[in-house]
């Protein structure tokens, strides 16, 4: 028999295979499930306006004045960033609990070779960013390389971590730091606001970038996602996987830089209780504008949502112990939407 | 290909044990499931067949409770009426014991412990005695011929083992039903609980099935495998488009026209894959090598060398555990192998250093077996799925071009055939078929010089099969040398132009041209073992 035949066999045999029909219901599921997605795209956002309005009115004099946004928009760009950070290693499938060590870390390196060795600035800034390229390449290489659960990893450098900061530091806030880099930080405004609100923004225009417009960004979440996939399918899952990490510690040094300008001072146990809020950040932040991943602009809205709450919690005179009670809350709440948020795709199987 | 007898013709069939009268349902108006009624008597295997998207698993999850069906169904079971939905885990109390694909096993734990999981998560063993329990468990394992040591860890058993493991707990189940209600009857569900056994374990739970059913319970096999009910069941309903396309007794399809019917009843056509078969053989490839694999060890594998002609379709076969299984993932660097050399045109790798990056980029392509696992990423979306292993050629300017790579998404799911073509769509919304088209798709698209298939047909119904063949036979002839690793070896016969057979690790036949056969693959498979195992034999005598 000729190709010719064969090829008219095979032709016959694809014409007259039965075809599978699609899911008529395909069509109207789908609209029905994008206007449900738009709807939870920005729920954060209109429930941050509604807690604008609430707070607003109870407290039309302090909490709606300029001041207080434009500081609350300063003030939280060291977050925004530590936030920012530890996206990458979650989108990756690994966590990183050593982020808020690495910051006090950064932050005390700055204060130490600056205020008390005399080191030009810059070359401080540059010892810090360092160190919280080292910190990371430690975590990523126990983790990744030894193949160790990033939690058990980071808990264990982030002890480590504060460990060395309270011992470089003798346990005591050091202050004295370069007005050069209070004044890069905090002393220069854009429209009233801190320029350190748009170091925020730029990191989450670059995060966002990442990971919505390059082919990078799809390999690191096909690596968090479906990790033997991503390998099967020529993915360097340990190359992502360590660069995260690193990228994620070398973002809380970053944050650091901006602690010690935003307070000219580095405090010991700066970072530390950041972590919480950070995570609470990025897990709120999975619920919105990209609902069921971790994306730059949901982290930034969760950021300010829940600084929102705190500044006006605070404002309205509510003991600190309800900080506490409100991050661990919506972390805690932040991870079952985003748990609902991703259940959502997984259809009912009418096979 | 059950080696026993036929099926139990004079058995004491007794009154019905499970009676659906009526079940329907609809998601969002389309119907999974119309008026359709089933009944099974005491002593009874029934098999409920067919393909994907038929509603076969619509209606067992209407059985356990998950989905409700439309009200004006009526259930009896084991006596017990009802025409309301069940509630979650209630099909317990009224004697039905289901064994899904999954098998609800827990690998890290040991035998006895997977035996009692009920009963310890009930809180009915209060004071736990292990030895006790291990020998009960013996017993009971033995009672069924089943040789496992209740010591055992489950994930050391072999695939099936574990199912025999399931069954056996099931049938455990519905004995202490009978014992706390006094009752009598019981239903037995399995839910394509054998899909992915291979013929030797398929009929090895049909011999435990047909004891089950001599305690007087019925049992419903769920499956799209005709071949595996036939000789088992007494009784078969097909369903296809969710209504009931045919019920049928025993006598009416034995015979190879009963069984040509039931086949059409599947799949609402006449299928004739020997003359394909053979077309698709006949019709000519080159005969310079391909690709050649040189001395690879490791794994379930002792020796394998093999060269792939330009064009052609080589398989390569035996039974479970015989090797072949692990060929396609170790040249791909899935599976570690010790040593071997894989040559693709001129260009050389050494496979004990592979990884799947450098098998992807000297020209490979995987399309694994557990597609759950380690073919897609079921949360995320078709596209992305599709396009992952050349997202990087999207790239232009430091920007991802979404829309060229949507294009590119767009052009393969049609020309794939992928149901429905809707690349935002998530990958877990396709069945198993569409799923595996875009497997093939994606990985079709990377132009690979080296295709390797691992069972890549597993849970895909008929005419998603036929396609599949359709679609790696085409690639071959457009160039890609192809390795097609199955224990199925009716679809070998369908698809590969030479079929290597291993045993115990090494290679022990050669089948092209006319001997290209399901019942010669079959037989030189079997043969195979039992030579490998006289060698071995002399080898420790001596």
């Amino acid at each position: 028999m000729s190709i010719e035949t064969a090829e008219a066999v095979a032709a016959e045999v694809t014409v007259s295979g039965p075809e599978v029909d699609p899911p008529p219901a395909a069509k109207p599921r789908e609209t029905a499930r994008r206007r449900g997605n738009s709807l939870q795209k920005w729920a954060l956002v209109a429930i941050w306006i509604v807690l604008i309005a609430v707070f607003g009115a109870l407290m039309p004099q302090s909490f709606l004045s300029a001041q207080n946004f434009q500081s609350l928009l300063g003030s939280q760009a060291i977050l925004v960033i530590l936030t920012l950070g530890l996206v990458l290693p979650l989108t990756t499938g690994d966590y990183d609990l050593s982020a808020g060590a690495v910051l006090s870390l950064s932050a005390m390196t700055i204060a130490v070779l600056n205020a008390q060795q005399g080191w030009p600035i810059w070359l401080a800034v540059l010892a810090a960013l360092l160190f919280g390229v080292v910190v990371g390449t430690i975590n990523a290489v126990v983790t990744v390389l030894v193949g160790i659960d990033s939690l058990i990893v980071t808990l264990g450098m982030g002890s480590i971590g504060t460990g060395v900061v309270l011992w470089i530091g003798n346990s005591q806030t050091i202050s004295g730091v370069a007005d050069a880099l209070v004044e890069a930080v905090v002393g220069t405004r854009l429209f009233g606001v801190p320029i350190a609100f748009y170091y925020g923004l730029l990191c989450c225009i670059v995060v966002w970038y990442l990971f919505e417009h390059t082919s990078l960004g799809r390999r690191m979440l096909f690596t968090g996602r479906g990790p033997r996939v991503a390998r099967l399918s020529g993915v360097n899952v340990t190359r992502i996987r360590f660069g995260s990490l690193v990228a994620s510690s070398f973002l809380a040094a970053v944050a650091g830089v901006l602690y010690v300008g935003t307070s000219s001072a580095a405090n010991p146990g700066a970072g530390e209780p950041m972590v919480l809020p950070a995570m609470a950040a990025a897990f709120l932040g999975t619920t919105a504008i990209r609902p069921g991943r971790f994306n730059a602009w949901g982290t930034i809205v969760a950021v300010y949502f829940l600084s929102t709450g705190i500044t006006g919690l605070a404002l309205l005179g509510i003991p600190s112990f309800v900080q506490n009670l409100f991050y661990g809350g919506t972390l805690v709440l932040a991870v079952v939407l985003a748990k609902l948020a991703r259940r959502r795709y997984v259809r009912d199987d009418a096979s | 290909m059950t080696t026993e007898s036929g099926p139990i013709t004079s058995g004491p069939l007794s009154a019905p044990v499970l009676k659906v009268d009526g079940a329907s349902k609809h998601f969002g108006g389309v119907f999974a499931l119309r008026d359709v009624s089933l009944e099974v008597a005491g002593g009874q295997i029934h098999a409920v067949l067919g393909q994907n998207g038929s509603g076969k698993s619509t209606l067992m999850k209407c059985l356990a409770g998950f989905h409700e069906p439309e009200p004006g169904w009526e259930l009896n079971v084991n006596g017990e009426q009802l025409d309301r939905p069940l509630r979650t885990g209630e099909f317990r109390q009224l004697g039905m014991s289901f064994v899904h694909q999954d098998l609800g096993l827990i690998p890290s734990l040991d035998v006895t412990e997977n035996l009692r999981m009920i009963q310890l998560a009930a809180g009915e063993l209060r004071h736990v005695r292990w030895g006790r329990l291990r020998q009960a468990a013996g017993r009971l394992l033995a009672e069924f011929d089943v040789e496992i040591d209740p010591a055992e860890t489950v994930a050391h058993l072999r695939p099936v083992e574990r199912a025999l493991l399931a069954i056996v707990r099931a049938v455990d189940e519905l004995r202490r039903w009978k014992e706390k209600t006094g009752a009598h009857g019981g239903v037995l569900l399995l839910d394509e609980a054998t899909a992915l056994l291979d013929r030797e374990g398929k009929a090895r739970v049909a011999r435990l099935v047909r004891r089950v059913v001599a305690d007087g319970a019925g049992v419903v096999m769920v499956s799209h495998d005709l071949k595996e009910v036939i000789g088992v069941a007494q009784h078969i309903t097909i369903l296809r488009d969710g209504v009931v396309a045919t019920s049928v007794g025993y006598q009416e399809f034995t015979g190879p026209d009963g069984v040509e019917s039931l086949i059409e009843q599947m799949t609402g056509h006449r299928r004739n894959v020997g003359a394909i078969a053979r077309a698709r053989r006949e019709s000519p490839h080159g005969d310079g090598i391909a690709a050649r694999i040189a001395d690879l060890r490791g794994g379930l594998v002792r020796e394998f060398s093999a060269d792939i002609r330009q064009g052609e379709v080589l398989g390569v076969t035996g039974l479970v555990g015989a090797g072949w299984e692990d060929v396609p993932l170790l040249v791909y660097g899935a599976k570690r192998a010790e040593a071997g050399v894989v040559r693709i045109g001129t260009d050389e790798t050494p496979i004990h250093a592979i990884t799947p990056r450098k098998a992807v980029e000297a020209g490979m392509g995987l399309v694994p077996a557990n597609r759950q696992e380690d073919g897609v990423v079921g949360e995320l979306s078709i596209g992305a799925n599709v396009s992952l292993p050349v997202i990087g050629r999207f790239m232009r300017g430091g920007l991802l071009r979404v829309r060229r790579e949507r294009a590119h998404v767009d052009a393969l799911l049609q020309r794939y055939r992928v149901v429905p073509p809707e690349p935002s769509l998530s990958i877990d919304a396709l069945s198993g078929g569409n799923q595996q088209k875009a497997v093939m798709a994606k990985w079709l698209s990377t132009a690979p010089k080296l295709l390797l298939l691992q069972d890549p047909t597993q849970g895909v119904d008929v005419a998603a099969r036929e396609r599949i063949h359709d679609v790696v036979w085409r690639a071959a002839r457009n160039g890609t040398a192809v390795l097609y690793a199955s224990a199925d070896y009716e679809e070998l016969e369908a698809v590969a132009d030479r079929v290597l057979v291993m045993s115990d690790g090494v290679l022990v036949d050669e089948l092209d041209g006319d001997r290209v056969t399901e019942d010669a693959i079959a037989a030189s498979a079997l043969r195979g073992r039992t030579i490998a195992q006289t060698t071995n034999g002399e080898v420790r005598t001596t």
